[in-house]
Formats: C-alpha cells, structure tokens, sequence
C-alpha cells in the first residue's frame, strides 16, 4: 500500500463515522453512507436471523419455553446424570481421535495436491469433490460392504491365508473411527489447500539457497506458514465429527453411542424437547470452552491470516 | 428386475379391483375438492402401499392425496405451536400417538362417518381408539439362517440365546423397546405376564443376554444388508425385512412364537389444513377391499378390517400376523407402558450401552 492510499481510506474512516461532529457531510457523503448501511443490513439481519435467534431460541426452550410445564431448570436438573456425562467424555474422545486422524492423513495428501502437477492435482480434487457430493448413509453403507465378515478386506485375506477367521473390523468402534476419518477428510483437506497454496515457494528458496536441509525448511518454514490452514481445519472437523451421529451409530453396532444420540431420543422417543434443548446449549458451552483453549493454544486468528505474511 | 415387474403387476391387479367396485361411488358425505397431506414412514414401498390402500379415493370423491415422511411428534409439537401444522393424516406409531395426545395435539375420529361406509362389526375394537384407528402392525420376530442354523431354530427367546445348542452371532435392535421385552421373554417370562415390565428384572436379564448380542442395529434398512452378507445368524429382525428376503430366495426361517407386534395408527393433527376431507380419507382406508390390497403387496402387516382377510390365499396367510394361529402366542406392544416410563428406561439403557 502506498501512504496515499492509507490517508484516503482513514479520511473516507472518519467521515463514515457516526456522531463526528466537526465533518459536515456533502449530499453525495450522505448518500454513500445510506448506501454502506443499506447494504451492511442484508448480512447484519441474515447473520441473526440465521444464526442468532435459533440459538436465542434454543436457550429459551432449554428453560421450559414454549412448554406447558413453564419456565424452569428441569432440562439442567435431568442431565445431571453420569450417563451424559459418560457419553459426553465418549463423544469428544471419538471427535478428537478423528481430527488427530484426519489431520495426520490430510496434511500429506494436500501437501501433493499443492505441490505436484496441477493435473494431477485437478483428478484428486474431482475425486475428493465425488465423495462430498455422495450421501453419508450410502458411504456409511460401503463400509460395510468392505470390512463386514465376508467382506471385501477379509475376504482377501482369508483367501491368500493371512488369516483364519475374518477380522472384526466393523460394528465396532474401529468401524466407527474408519467411517468418520473417511467422511470428514476431505473438509480437512480442502480447507488446508488454499492455507498451503497460499505460501510464498520464495520463502522455501530462501531458506534451501541459505543452506538449510530439505526437512529444517520443511519444519521451521512450511508448516508454521499451513498452521492457518491446520487451524481451521481441525477445528471445522472436530465440531462436524462432535455432532455426528448416523455413522458411529451404524458402523459402531451399538459400541460407539454418543451424546448426540441421547439427543436424538429425547427428541423422538421421550418427546422431551427441553431436555433436548438443554443438553445442545451444555454442548454449545462446552465447545466455545474447547474452542477458547484451542485459541490459547494455536491461535485461532491465525485463520484469518494469509500464509506468508 | 424381475420382483419389479411382479410387484407393479400387482399393484396394477390391486388398484383394478377397488375401481370395479367403487368407482364414482363415494357418498355425498363423502365428496369434496380439498387436497390432504398425508405424513407417513417413506421408503421405497410406501406409493404402492398407499396407492393399494386408498384406492379410487381421490377419483371418488375429488379429494387429492400427497405425501411427505416421516411422523415427528416433536415437529407435530413445534408445527401446532407457530400455528401451521402442514400435515391432515398422520401415521403414527402406538407411543407416538399417546405421545401426541398427552399434548393435546390429535383431533378425535370421526367414527360416525367412518360406521357409514364401513359396517362396525368390521372392525378389531383393540385398534379403535379415540384419537386413532389402527393402520398397521408391524412385527419384530425370531429369524435365523438355515444354512448355519438348520432347519430347526430357537423355539423361544430363551433357545435364541442359548449358546451351545446354536452358534453363531446374534443381532437385535439398539433399542431398548423391544429389546426390554425380549429379555424378559428370554428369562421366562410369559408374553401375557410382561406388562407391567420389572425394569430391574429386565435389566438383569439384558446383563445376562446382552453380552452375546454381536451386533446391536440401528436402522430397519440394515437388516437387508446383514441378511444378505450373513453378517448374523440369529436375528430379532423386522419381519418385514426378512419375508422380502426370504421372497427373494435368502437361507433363511422364522418363527412367530413369541413375535412382538406394535400397533400403528391413523390419526389426524388438531389444527390440520384439512381436517374434515382428513375425517373421509381416515374412513375409507379403513374399508376391507384396500385393505386387502395392501396385505396382498406386503403380507407381513395387520390391519384393522378383519374381513380384509377373507379370501386370501393359504400361502400368503402362512407369513401373516395378524391370523390367529400366529397371533396366538404373540405379544403385542403396550404403548402406554412406554409412554410413562420411556424416560427411566432410555437412561439406563444409554448407561448400559455406553458402560462396555
């Protein structure tokens, strides 16, 4: 940016400012700033329509809102049971398990994608684009088809005579890890491309021509430079695998419950919708809480940085 | 291909017959210009199902019939509380429509309009109740591979769980209603003496015969998958399920001894756009030839008409059951059992899934 530039738009700042009383705004100023508002309104009214007031509302009905019973704390009061608790700790062990997965599988697979030929490059981004498009159930469905008992996997290897009887690889928690490692990689990785496009390969130059080894630049250069993207991505993953639920509960075979089917039930089976309701906003507390430490911890402004600056 | 083609023949030979009989034929009472909702379970069979079901109803009397799925009682809930309830009929599970009675949210039958084109004496009183008239049952039965079974399986849920006489692995569903009556069934219990259930007797037994469930279900549309791949060899599956599979030439026998039947119902949401042509829709399927019709497409189901029976072939009598051979040691789901105590029990049936 030229020094032009930036006293322009910190003039353009203050006229814009409301109650600066000593600019005197020309017809033409008011008309711009009826137009910024004008449009700021569209995102500011989608932005708590969309998402402010279902949580707004959630939290009343968490309190008894909308029930005949009225207002009280028995959502609060009923989850203090040590089942939630336990399948509370489950279903972040199953999520965090999952990130650490997808990160380690993805970060390699995007590595590639950025750094080989864009041709290539183009088919494994067609190809991770197939598998979003596909349905969770008819994915979670293949699954089966491949690690059940006769399944494709023991069939092999019962066939070549590795081993005698098949192997439980599905209905099981193993089979609940493999479903959701492969439904949410592709979020890790396509949100890892544009952090790892986004580097400068002249830092890369500048460290190799300064004598560094291929692994220190890789260490000390290319992954801090991804770290945004690494950011985002765990954290989209986490919060997609926390409130996952068809596939743990078809691929797990009943040994893989989670939180959110406790919720699925107070819904559909106990018709309890301000237990419900109560046990998303311990959900929604509890992951702003994760969230918050993991800001302390990597630094979740990083996402709005570009790689390389 | 081939149990396509079977299938729209018979949907082609079901829907000819009501139109024989009945076309143009619907009382004044009866006509209208409406269109209703109907709000039922999907999937692939449930156009045909209908289609059998209702007839020439929307000839008949003028009255358009479309579908959305699946019954909420929950969005039911929310739909009656902003004012727009977007559904006439509803197809509700037993504890579902106590459910949604419990809020007040059904409109009575009107068995008045339904006795004038329906003689009473028709109708199986167990499944006439104030807010709902019976649509379906639909069974959770004993079934098992004749392969690695034998022709000869568990005559009992007790036999089921008996490791040495057969082995292989076992499914149920990951519920605990009826899997809580399967366990009682197991430890002795008579299906006429299981209700009230003894919530600690039945978790006792789910503690003993639990553990040699290999396999605990979450969807109805697993069992065909399982049945295919002979993932188990002993299963407490959907009858439903399993018949089309044995129809399509699967290893498999099943056993209506101890069969778990739960009662669906028609009912109509207070508040529904519709509620008076809901009202005629509700009566004619309660007729005996649509009924017929359905149980001729899918004949693992029963209905409310007892003459729907009349004239069905031995064969597809055999797989039924709602006859009374089948019916005669069968048990079949206390809603309101489930509706009082559906809270405790889901606590503790979570605690015992996530304590392995």
């Amino acid at each position: 940016m030229t020094p032009i530039d930036a006293s322009e738009t910190a003039e353009k700042g203050k006229r814009l400012m409301p109650g600066a009383p000593s600019v005197t705004l020309t017809a033409w100023q008011r008309q711009q700033r009826g137009l910024t508002v004008s449009l700021m309104a569209l995102p500011t009214v989608a932005m708590i329509g969309v998402f402010v007031m279902p949580l707004l509302v959630l939290l009343w009905m968490s309190f008894g809102g909308g029930s005949k019973t009225g207002f009280s704390v028995q959502g609060y009061i009923d989850l203090m049971q040590p089942v939630y608790l336990k399948l509370l700790m489950f279903t972040l062990q199953l999520a965090f398990i999952t990130t650490v997965l997808c990160a380690l599988l993805a970060y390699p697979l995007a590595y590639l994608m950025v750094n080989v030929s864009s041709r290539f490059a183009a088919w494994m981004g067609v190809v991770l684009f197939i598998t979003l498009w596909l349905s969770f159930l008819a994915r979670t469905f293949a699954w089966i088809i491949i690690l059940q008992r006769r399944g494709i996997i023991n069939n092999f290897l019962v066939g070549i005579g590795v081993i005698d009887s098949p192997l439980e690889l599905v209905y099981n928690k193993l089979g609940a890890y493999i479903g959701m490692v492969h439904i949410l990689l592709p979020f890790m990785v396509l949100t890892l491309i544009p952090a790892m496009k986004a580097i400068d390969p002249a830092y890369v130059r500048a460290g190799l021509s300064l004598g560094a080894s291929p692994a220190k630049v890789f260490r000390d250069i290319y992954v801090p430079l991804s770290l945004p993207g690494l950011v985002a991505g765990s954290m989209l993953v986490f919060t997609l695998a926390f409130g996952f639920f068809i596939t743990p509960a078809i691929l797990g075979g009943g040994r893989a419950p989670t939180i959110v089917m406790a919720i699925r039930d107070q819904i559909q089976q106990l018709g309890n919708l301000q237990l419900a309701a109560a046990t998303s906003m311990v959900l929604l507390v509890f992951c702003l809480g994760l969230l918050f430490l993991y800001d302390r911890i990597a630094g979740i402004d990083r996402i709005y940085d570009k790689g390389g600056k | 291909m081939k149990s396509r083609f079977g299938l729209s023949a018979l949907v082609a030979l079901a829907m000819s017959l009501p139109i024989g009989l009945h076309a143009a034929e619907a009382p004044a009472e009866f006509k209208g210009t409406g269109k209703l909702v109907v709000n039922n379970w999907g999937g692939p069979t449930v156009e045909k199902m209908h289609a059998a079901w209702y007839g020439d109803f929307p000839k008949a009397t003028g009255i358009d019939v479309t579908f959305t799925s699946i019954p909420d009682v929950a969005k039911l809930k929310i739909m009656n509380q902003v004012g727009n309830v977007e559904w006439d009929v509803v197809d509700f599970e037993g504890a579902q429509m106590l459910q949604a009675m419990k809020d007040d949210l059904l409109e009575p039958i009107d068995y008045d309009l339904m006795f004038k084109l329906v003689p009473k004496e028709q109708l199986d009183p167990a499944q006439m109740t104030k807010y709902g008239i019976g649509s379906i049952a639909f069974g959770t039965i004993m079934a098992w591979n004749t392969e690695s079974i034998g022709k000869t399986g568990p005559a009992n849920w007790t036999e089921f769980f008996d490791k040495t006489k057969f082995k292989g692995r076992r499914a149920l569903y990951a519920r605990p209603k009826p899997t809580l009556e399967i366990m009682l069934m197991a430890d002795g219990v008579a299906p006429k003496d299981i209700y009230p259930i003894d919530i600690d007797r039945a978790f006792k037994a789910l503690a003993k015969f639990g553990p040699s469930v290999d396999l605990w279900v979450e969807k109805t549309s697993q069992w065909d998958v399982l049945i295919q791949n002979k993932e188990v060899d002993l299963m407490g599956s959907s009858l439903g399920r399993t018949v089309t599979q044995i129809d399509k030439g699967e290893p498999l026998a099943i056993n209506f001894n101890q069969s778990i039947m739960e009662q669906s119902f028609w009912t109509i949401p207070k508040g529904a756009p519709n509620v008076k042509d809901a009202q005629k829709l509700v009566a004619w399927m309660a007729q005996a030839e649509g009924e017929r019709a359905s149980l001729k497409l899918f004949p693992y189901y029963s209905v409310a008409n007892k003459t729907a029976y009349d004239g069905l072939p031995n064969e597809l009598l055999a797989k039924m059951p709602g006859t009374p051979e089948h019916s005669a040691n069968s048990l079949t789901i206390n809603a309101q059992w489930w509706l009082e105590h559906d809270a405790e029990v889901q606590t503790r049936w979570l605690s015992w899934l996530s304590s392995r």
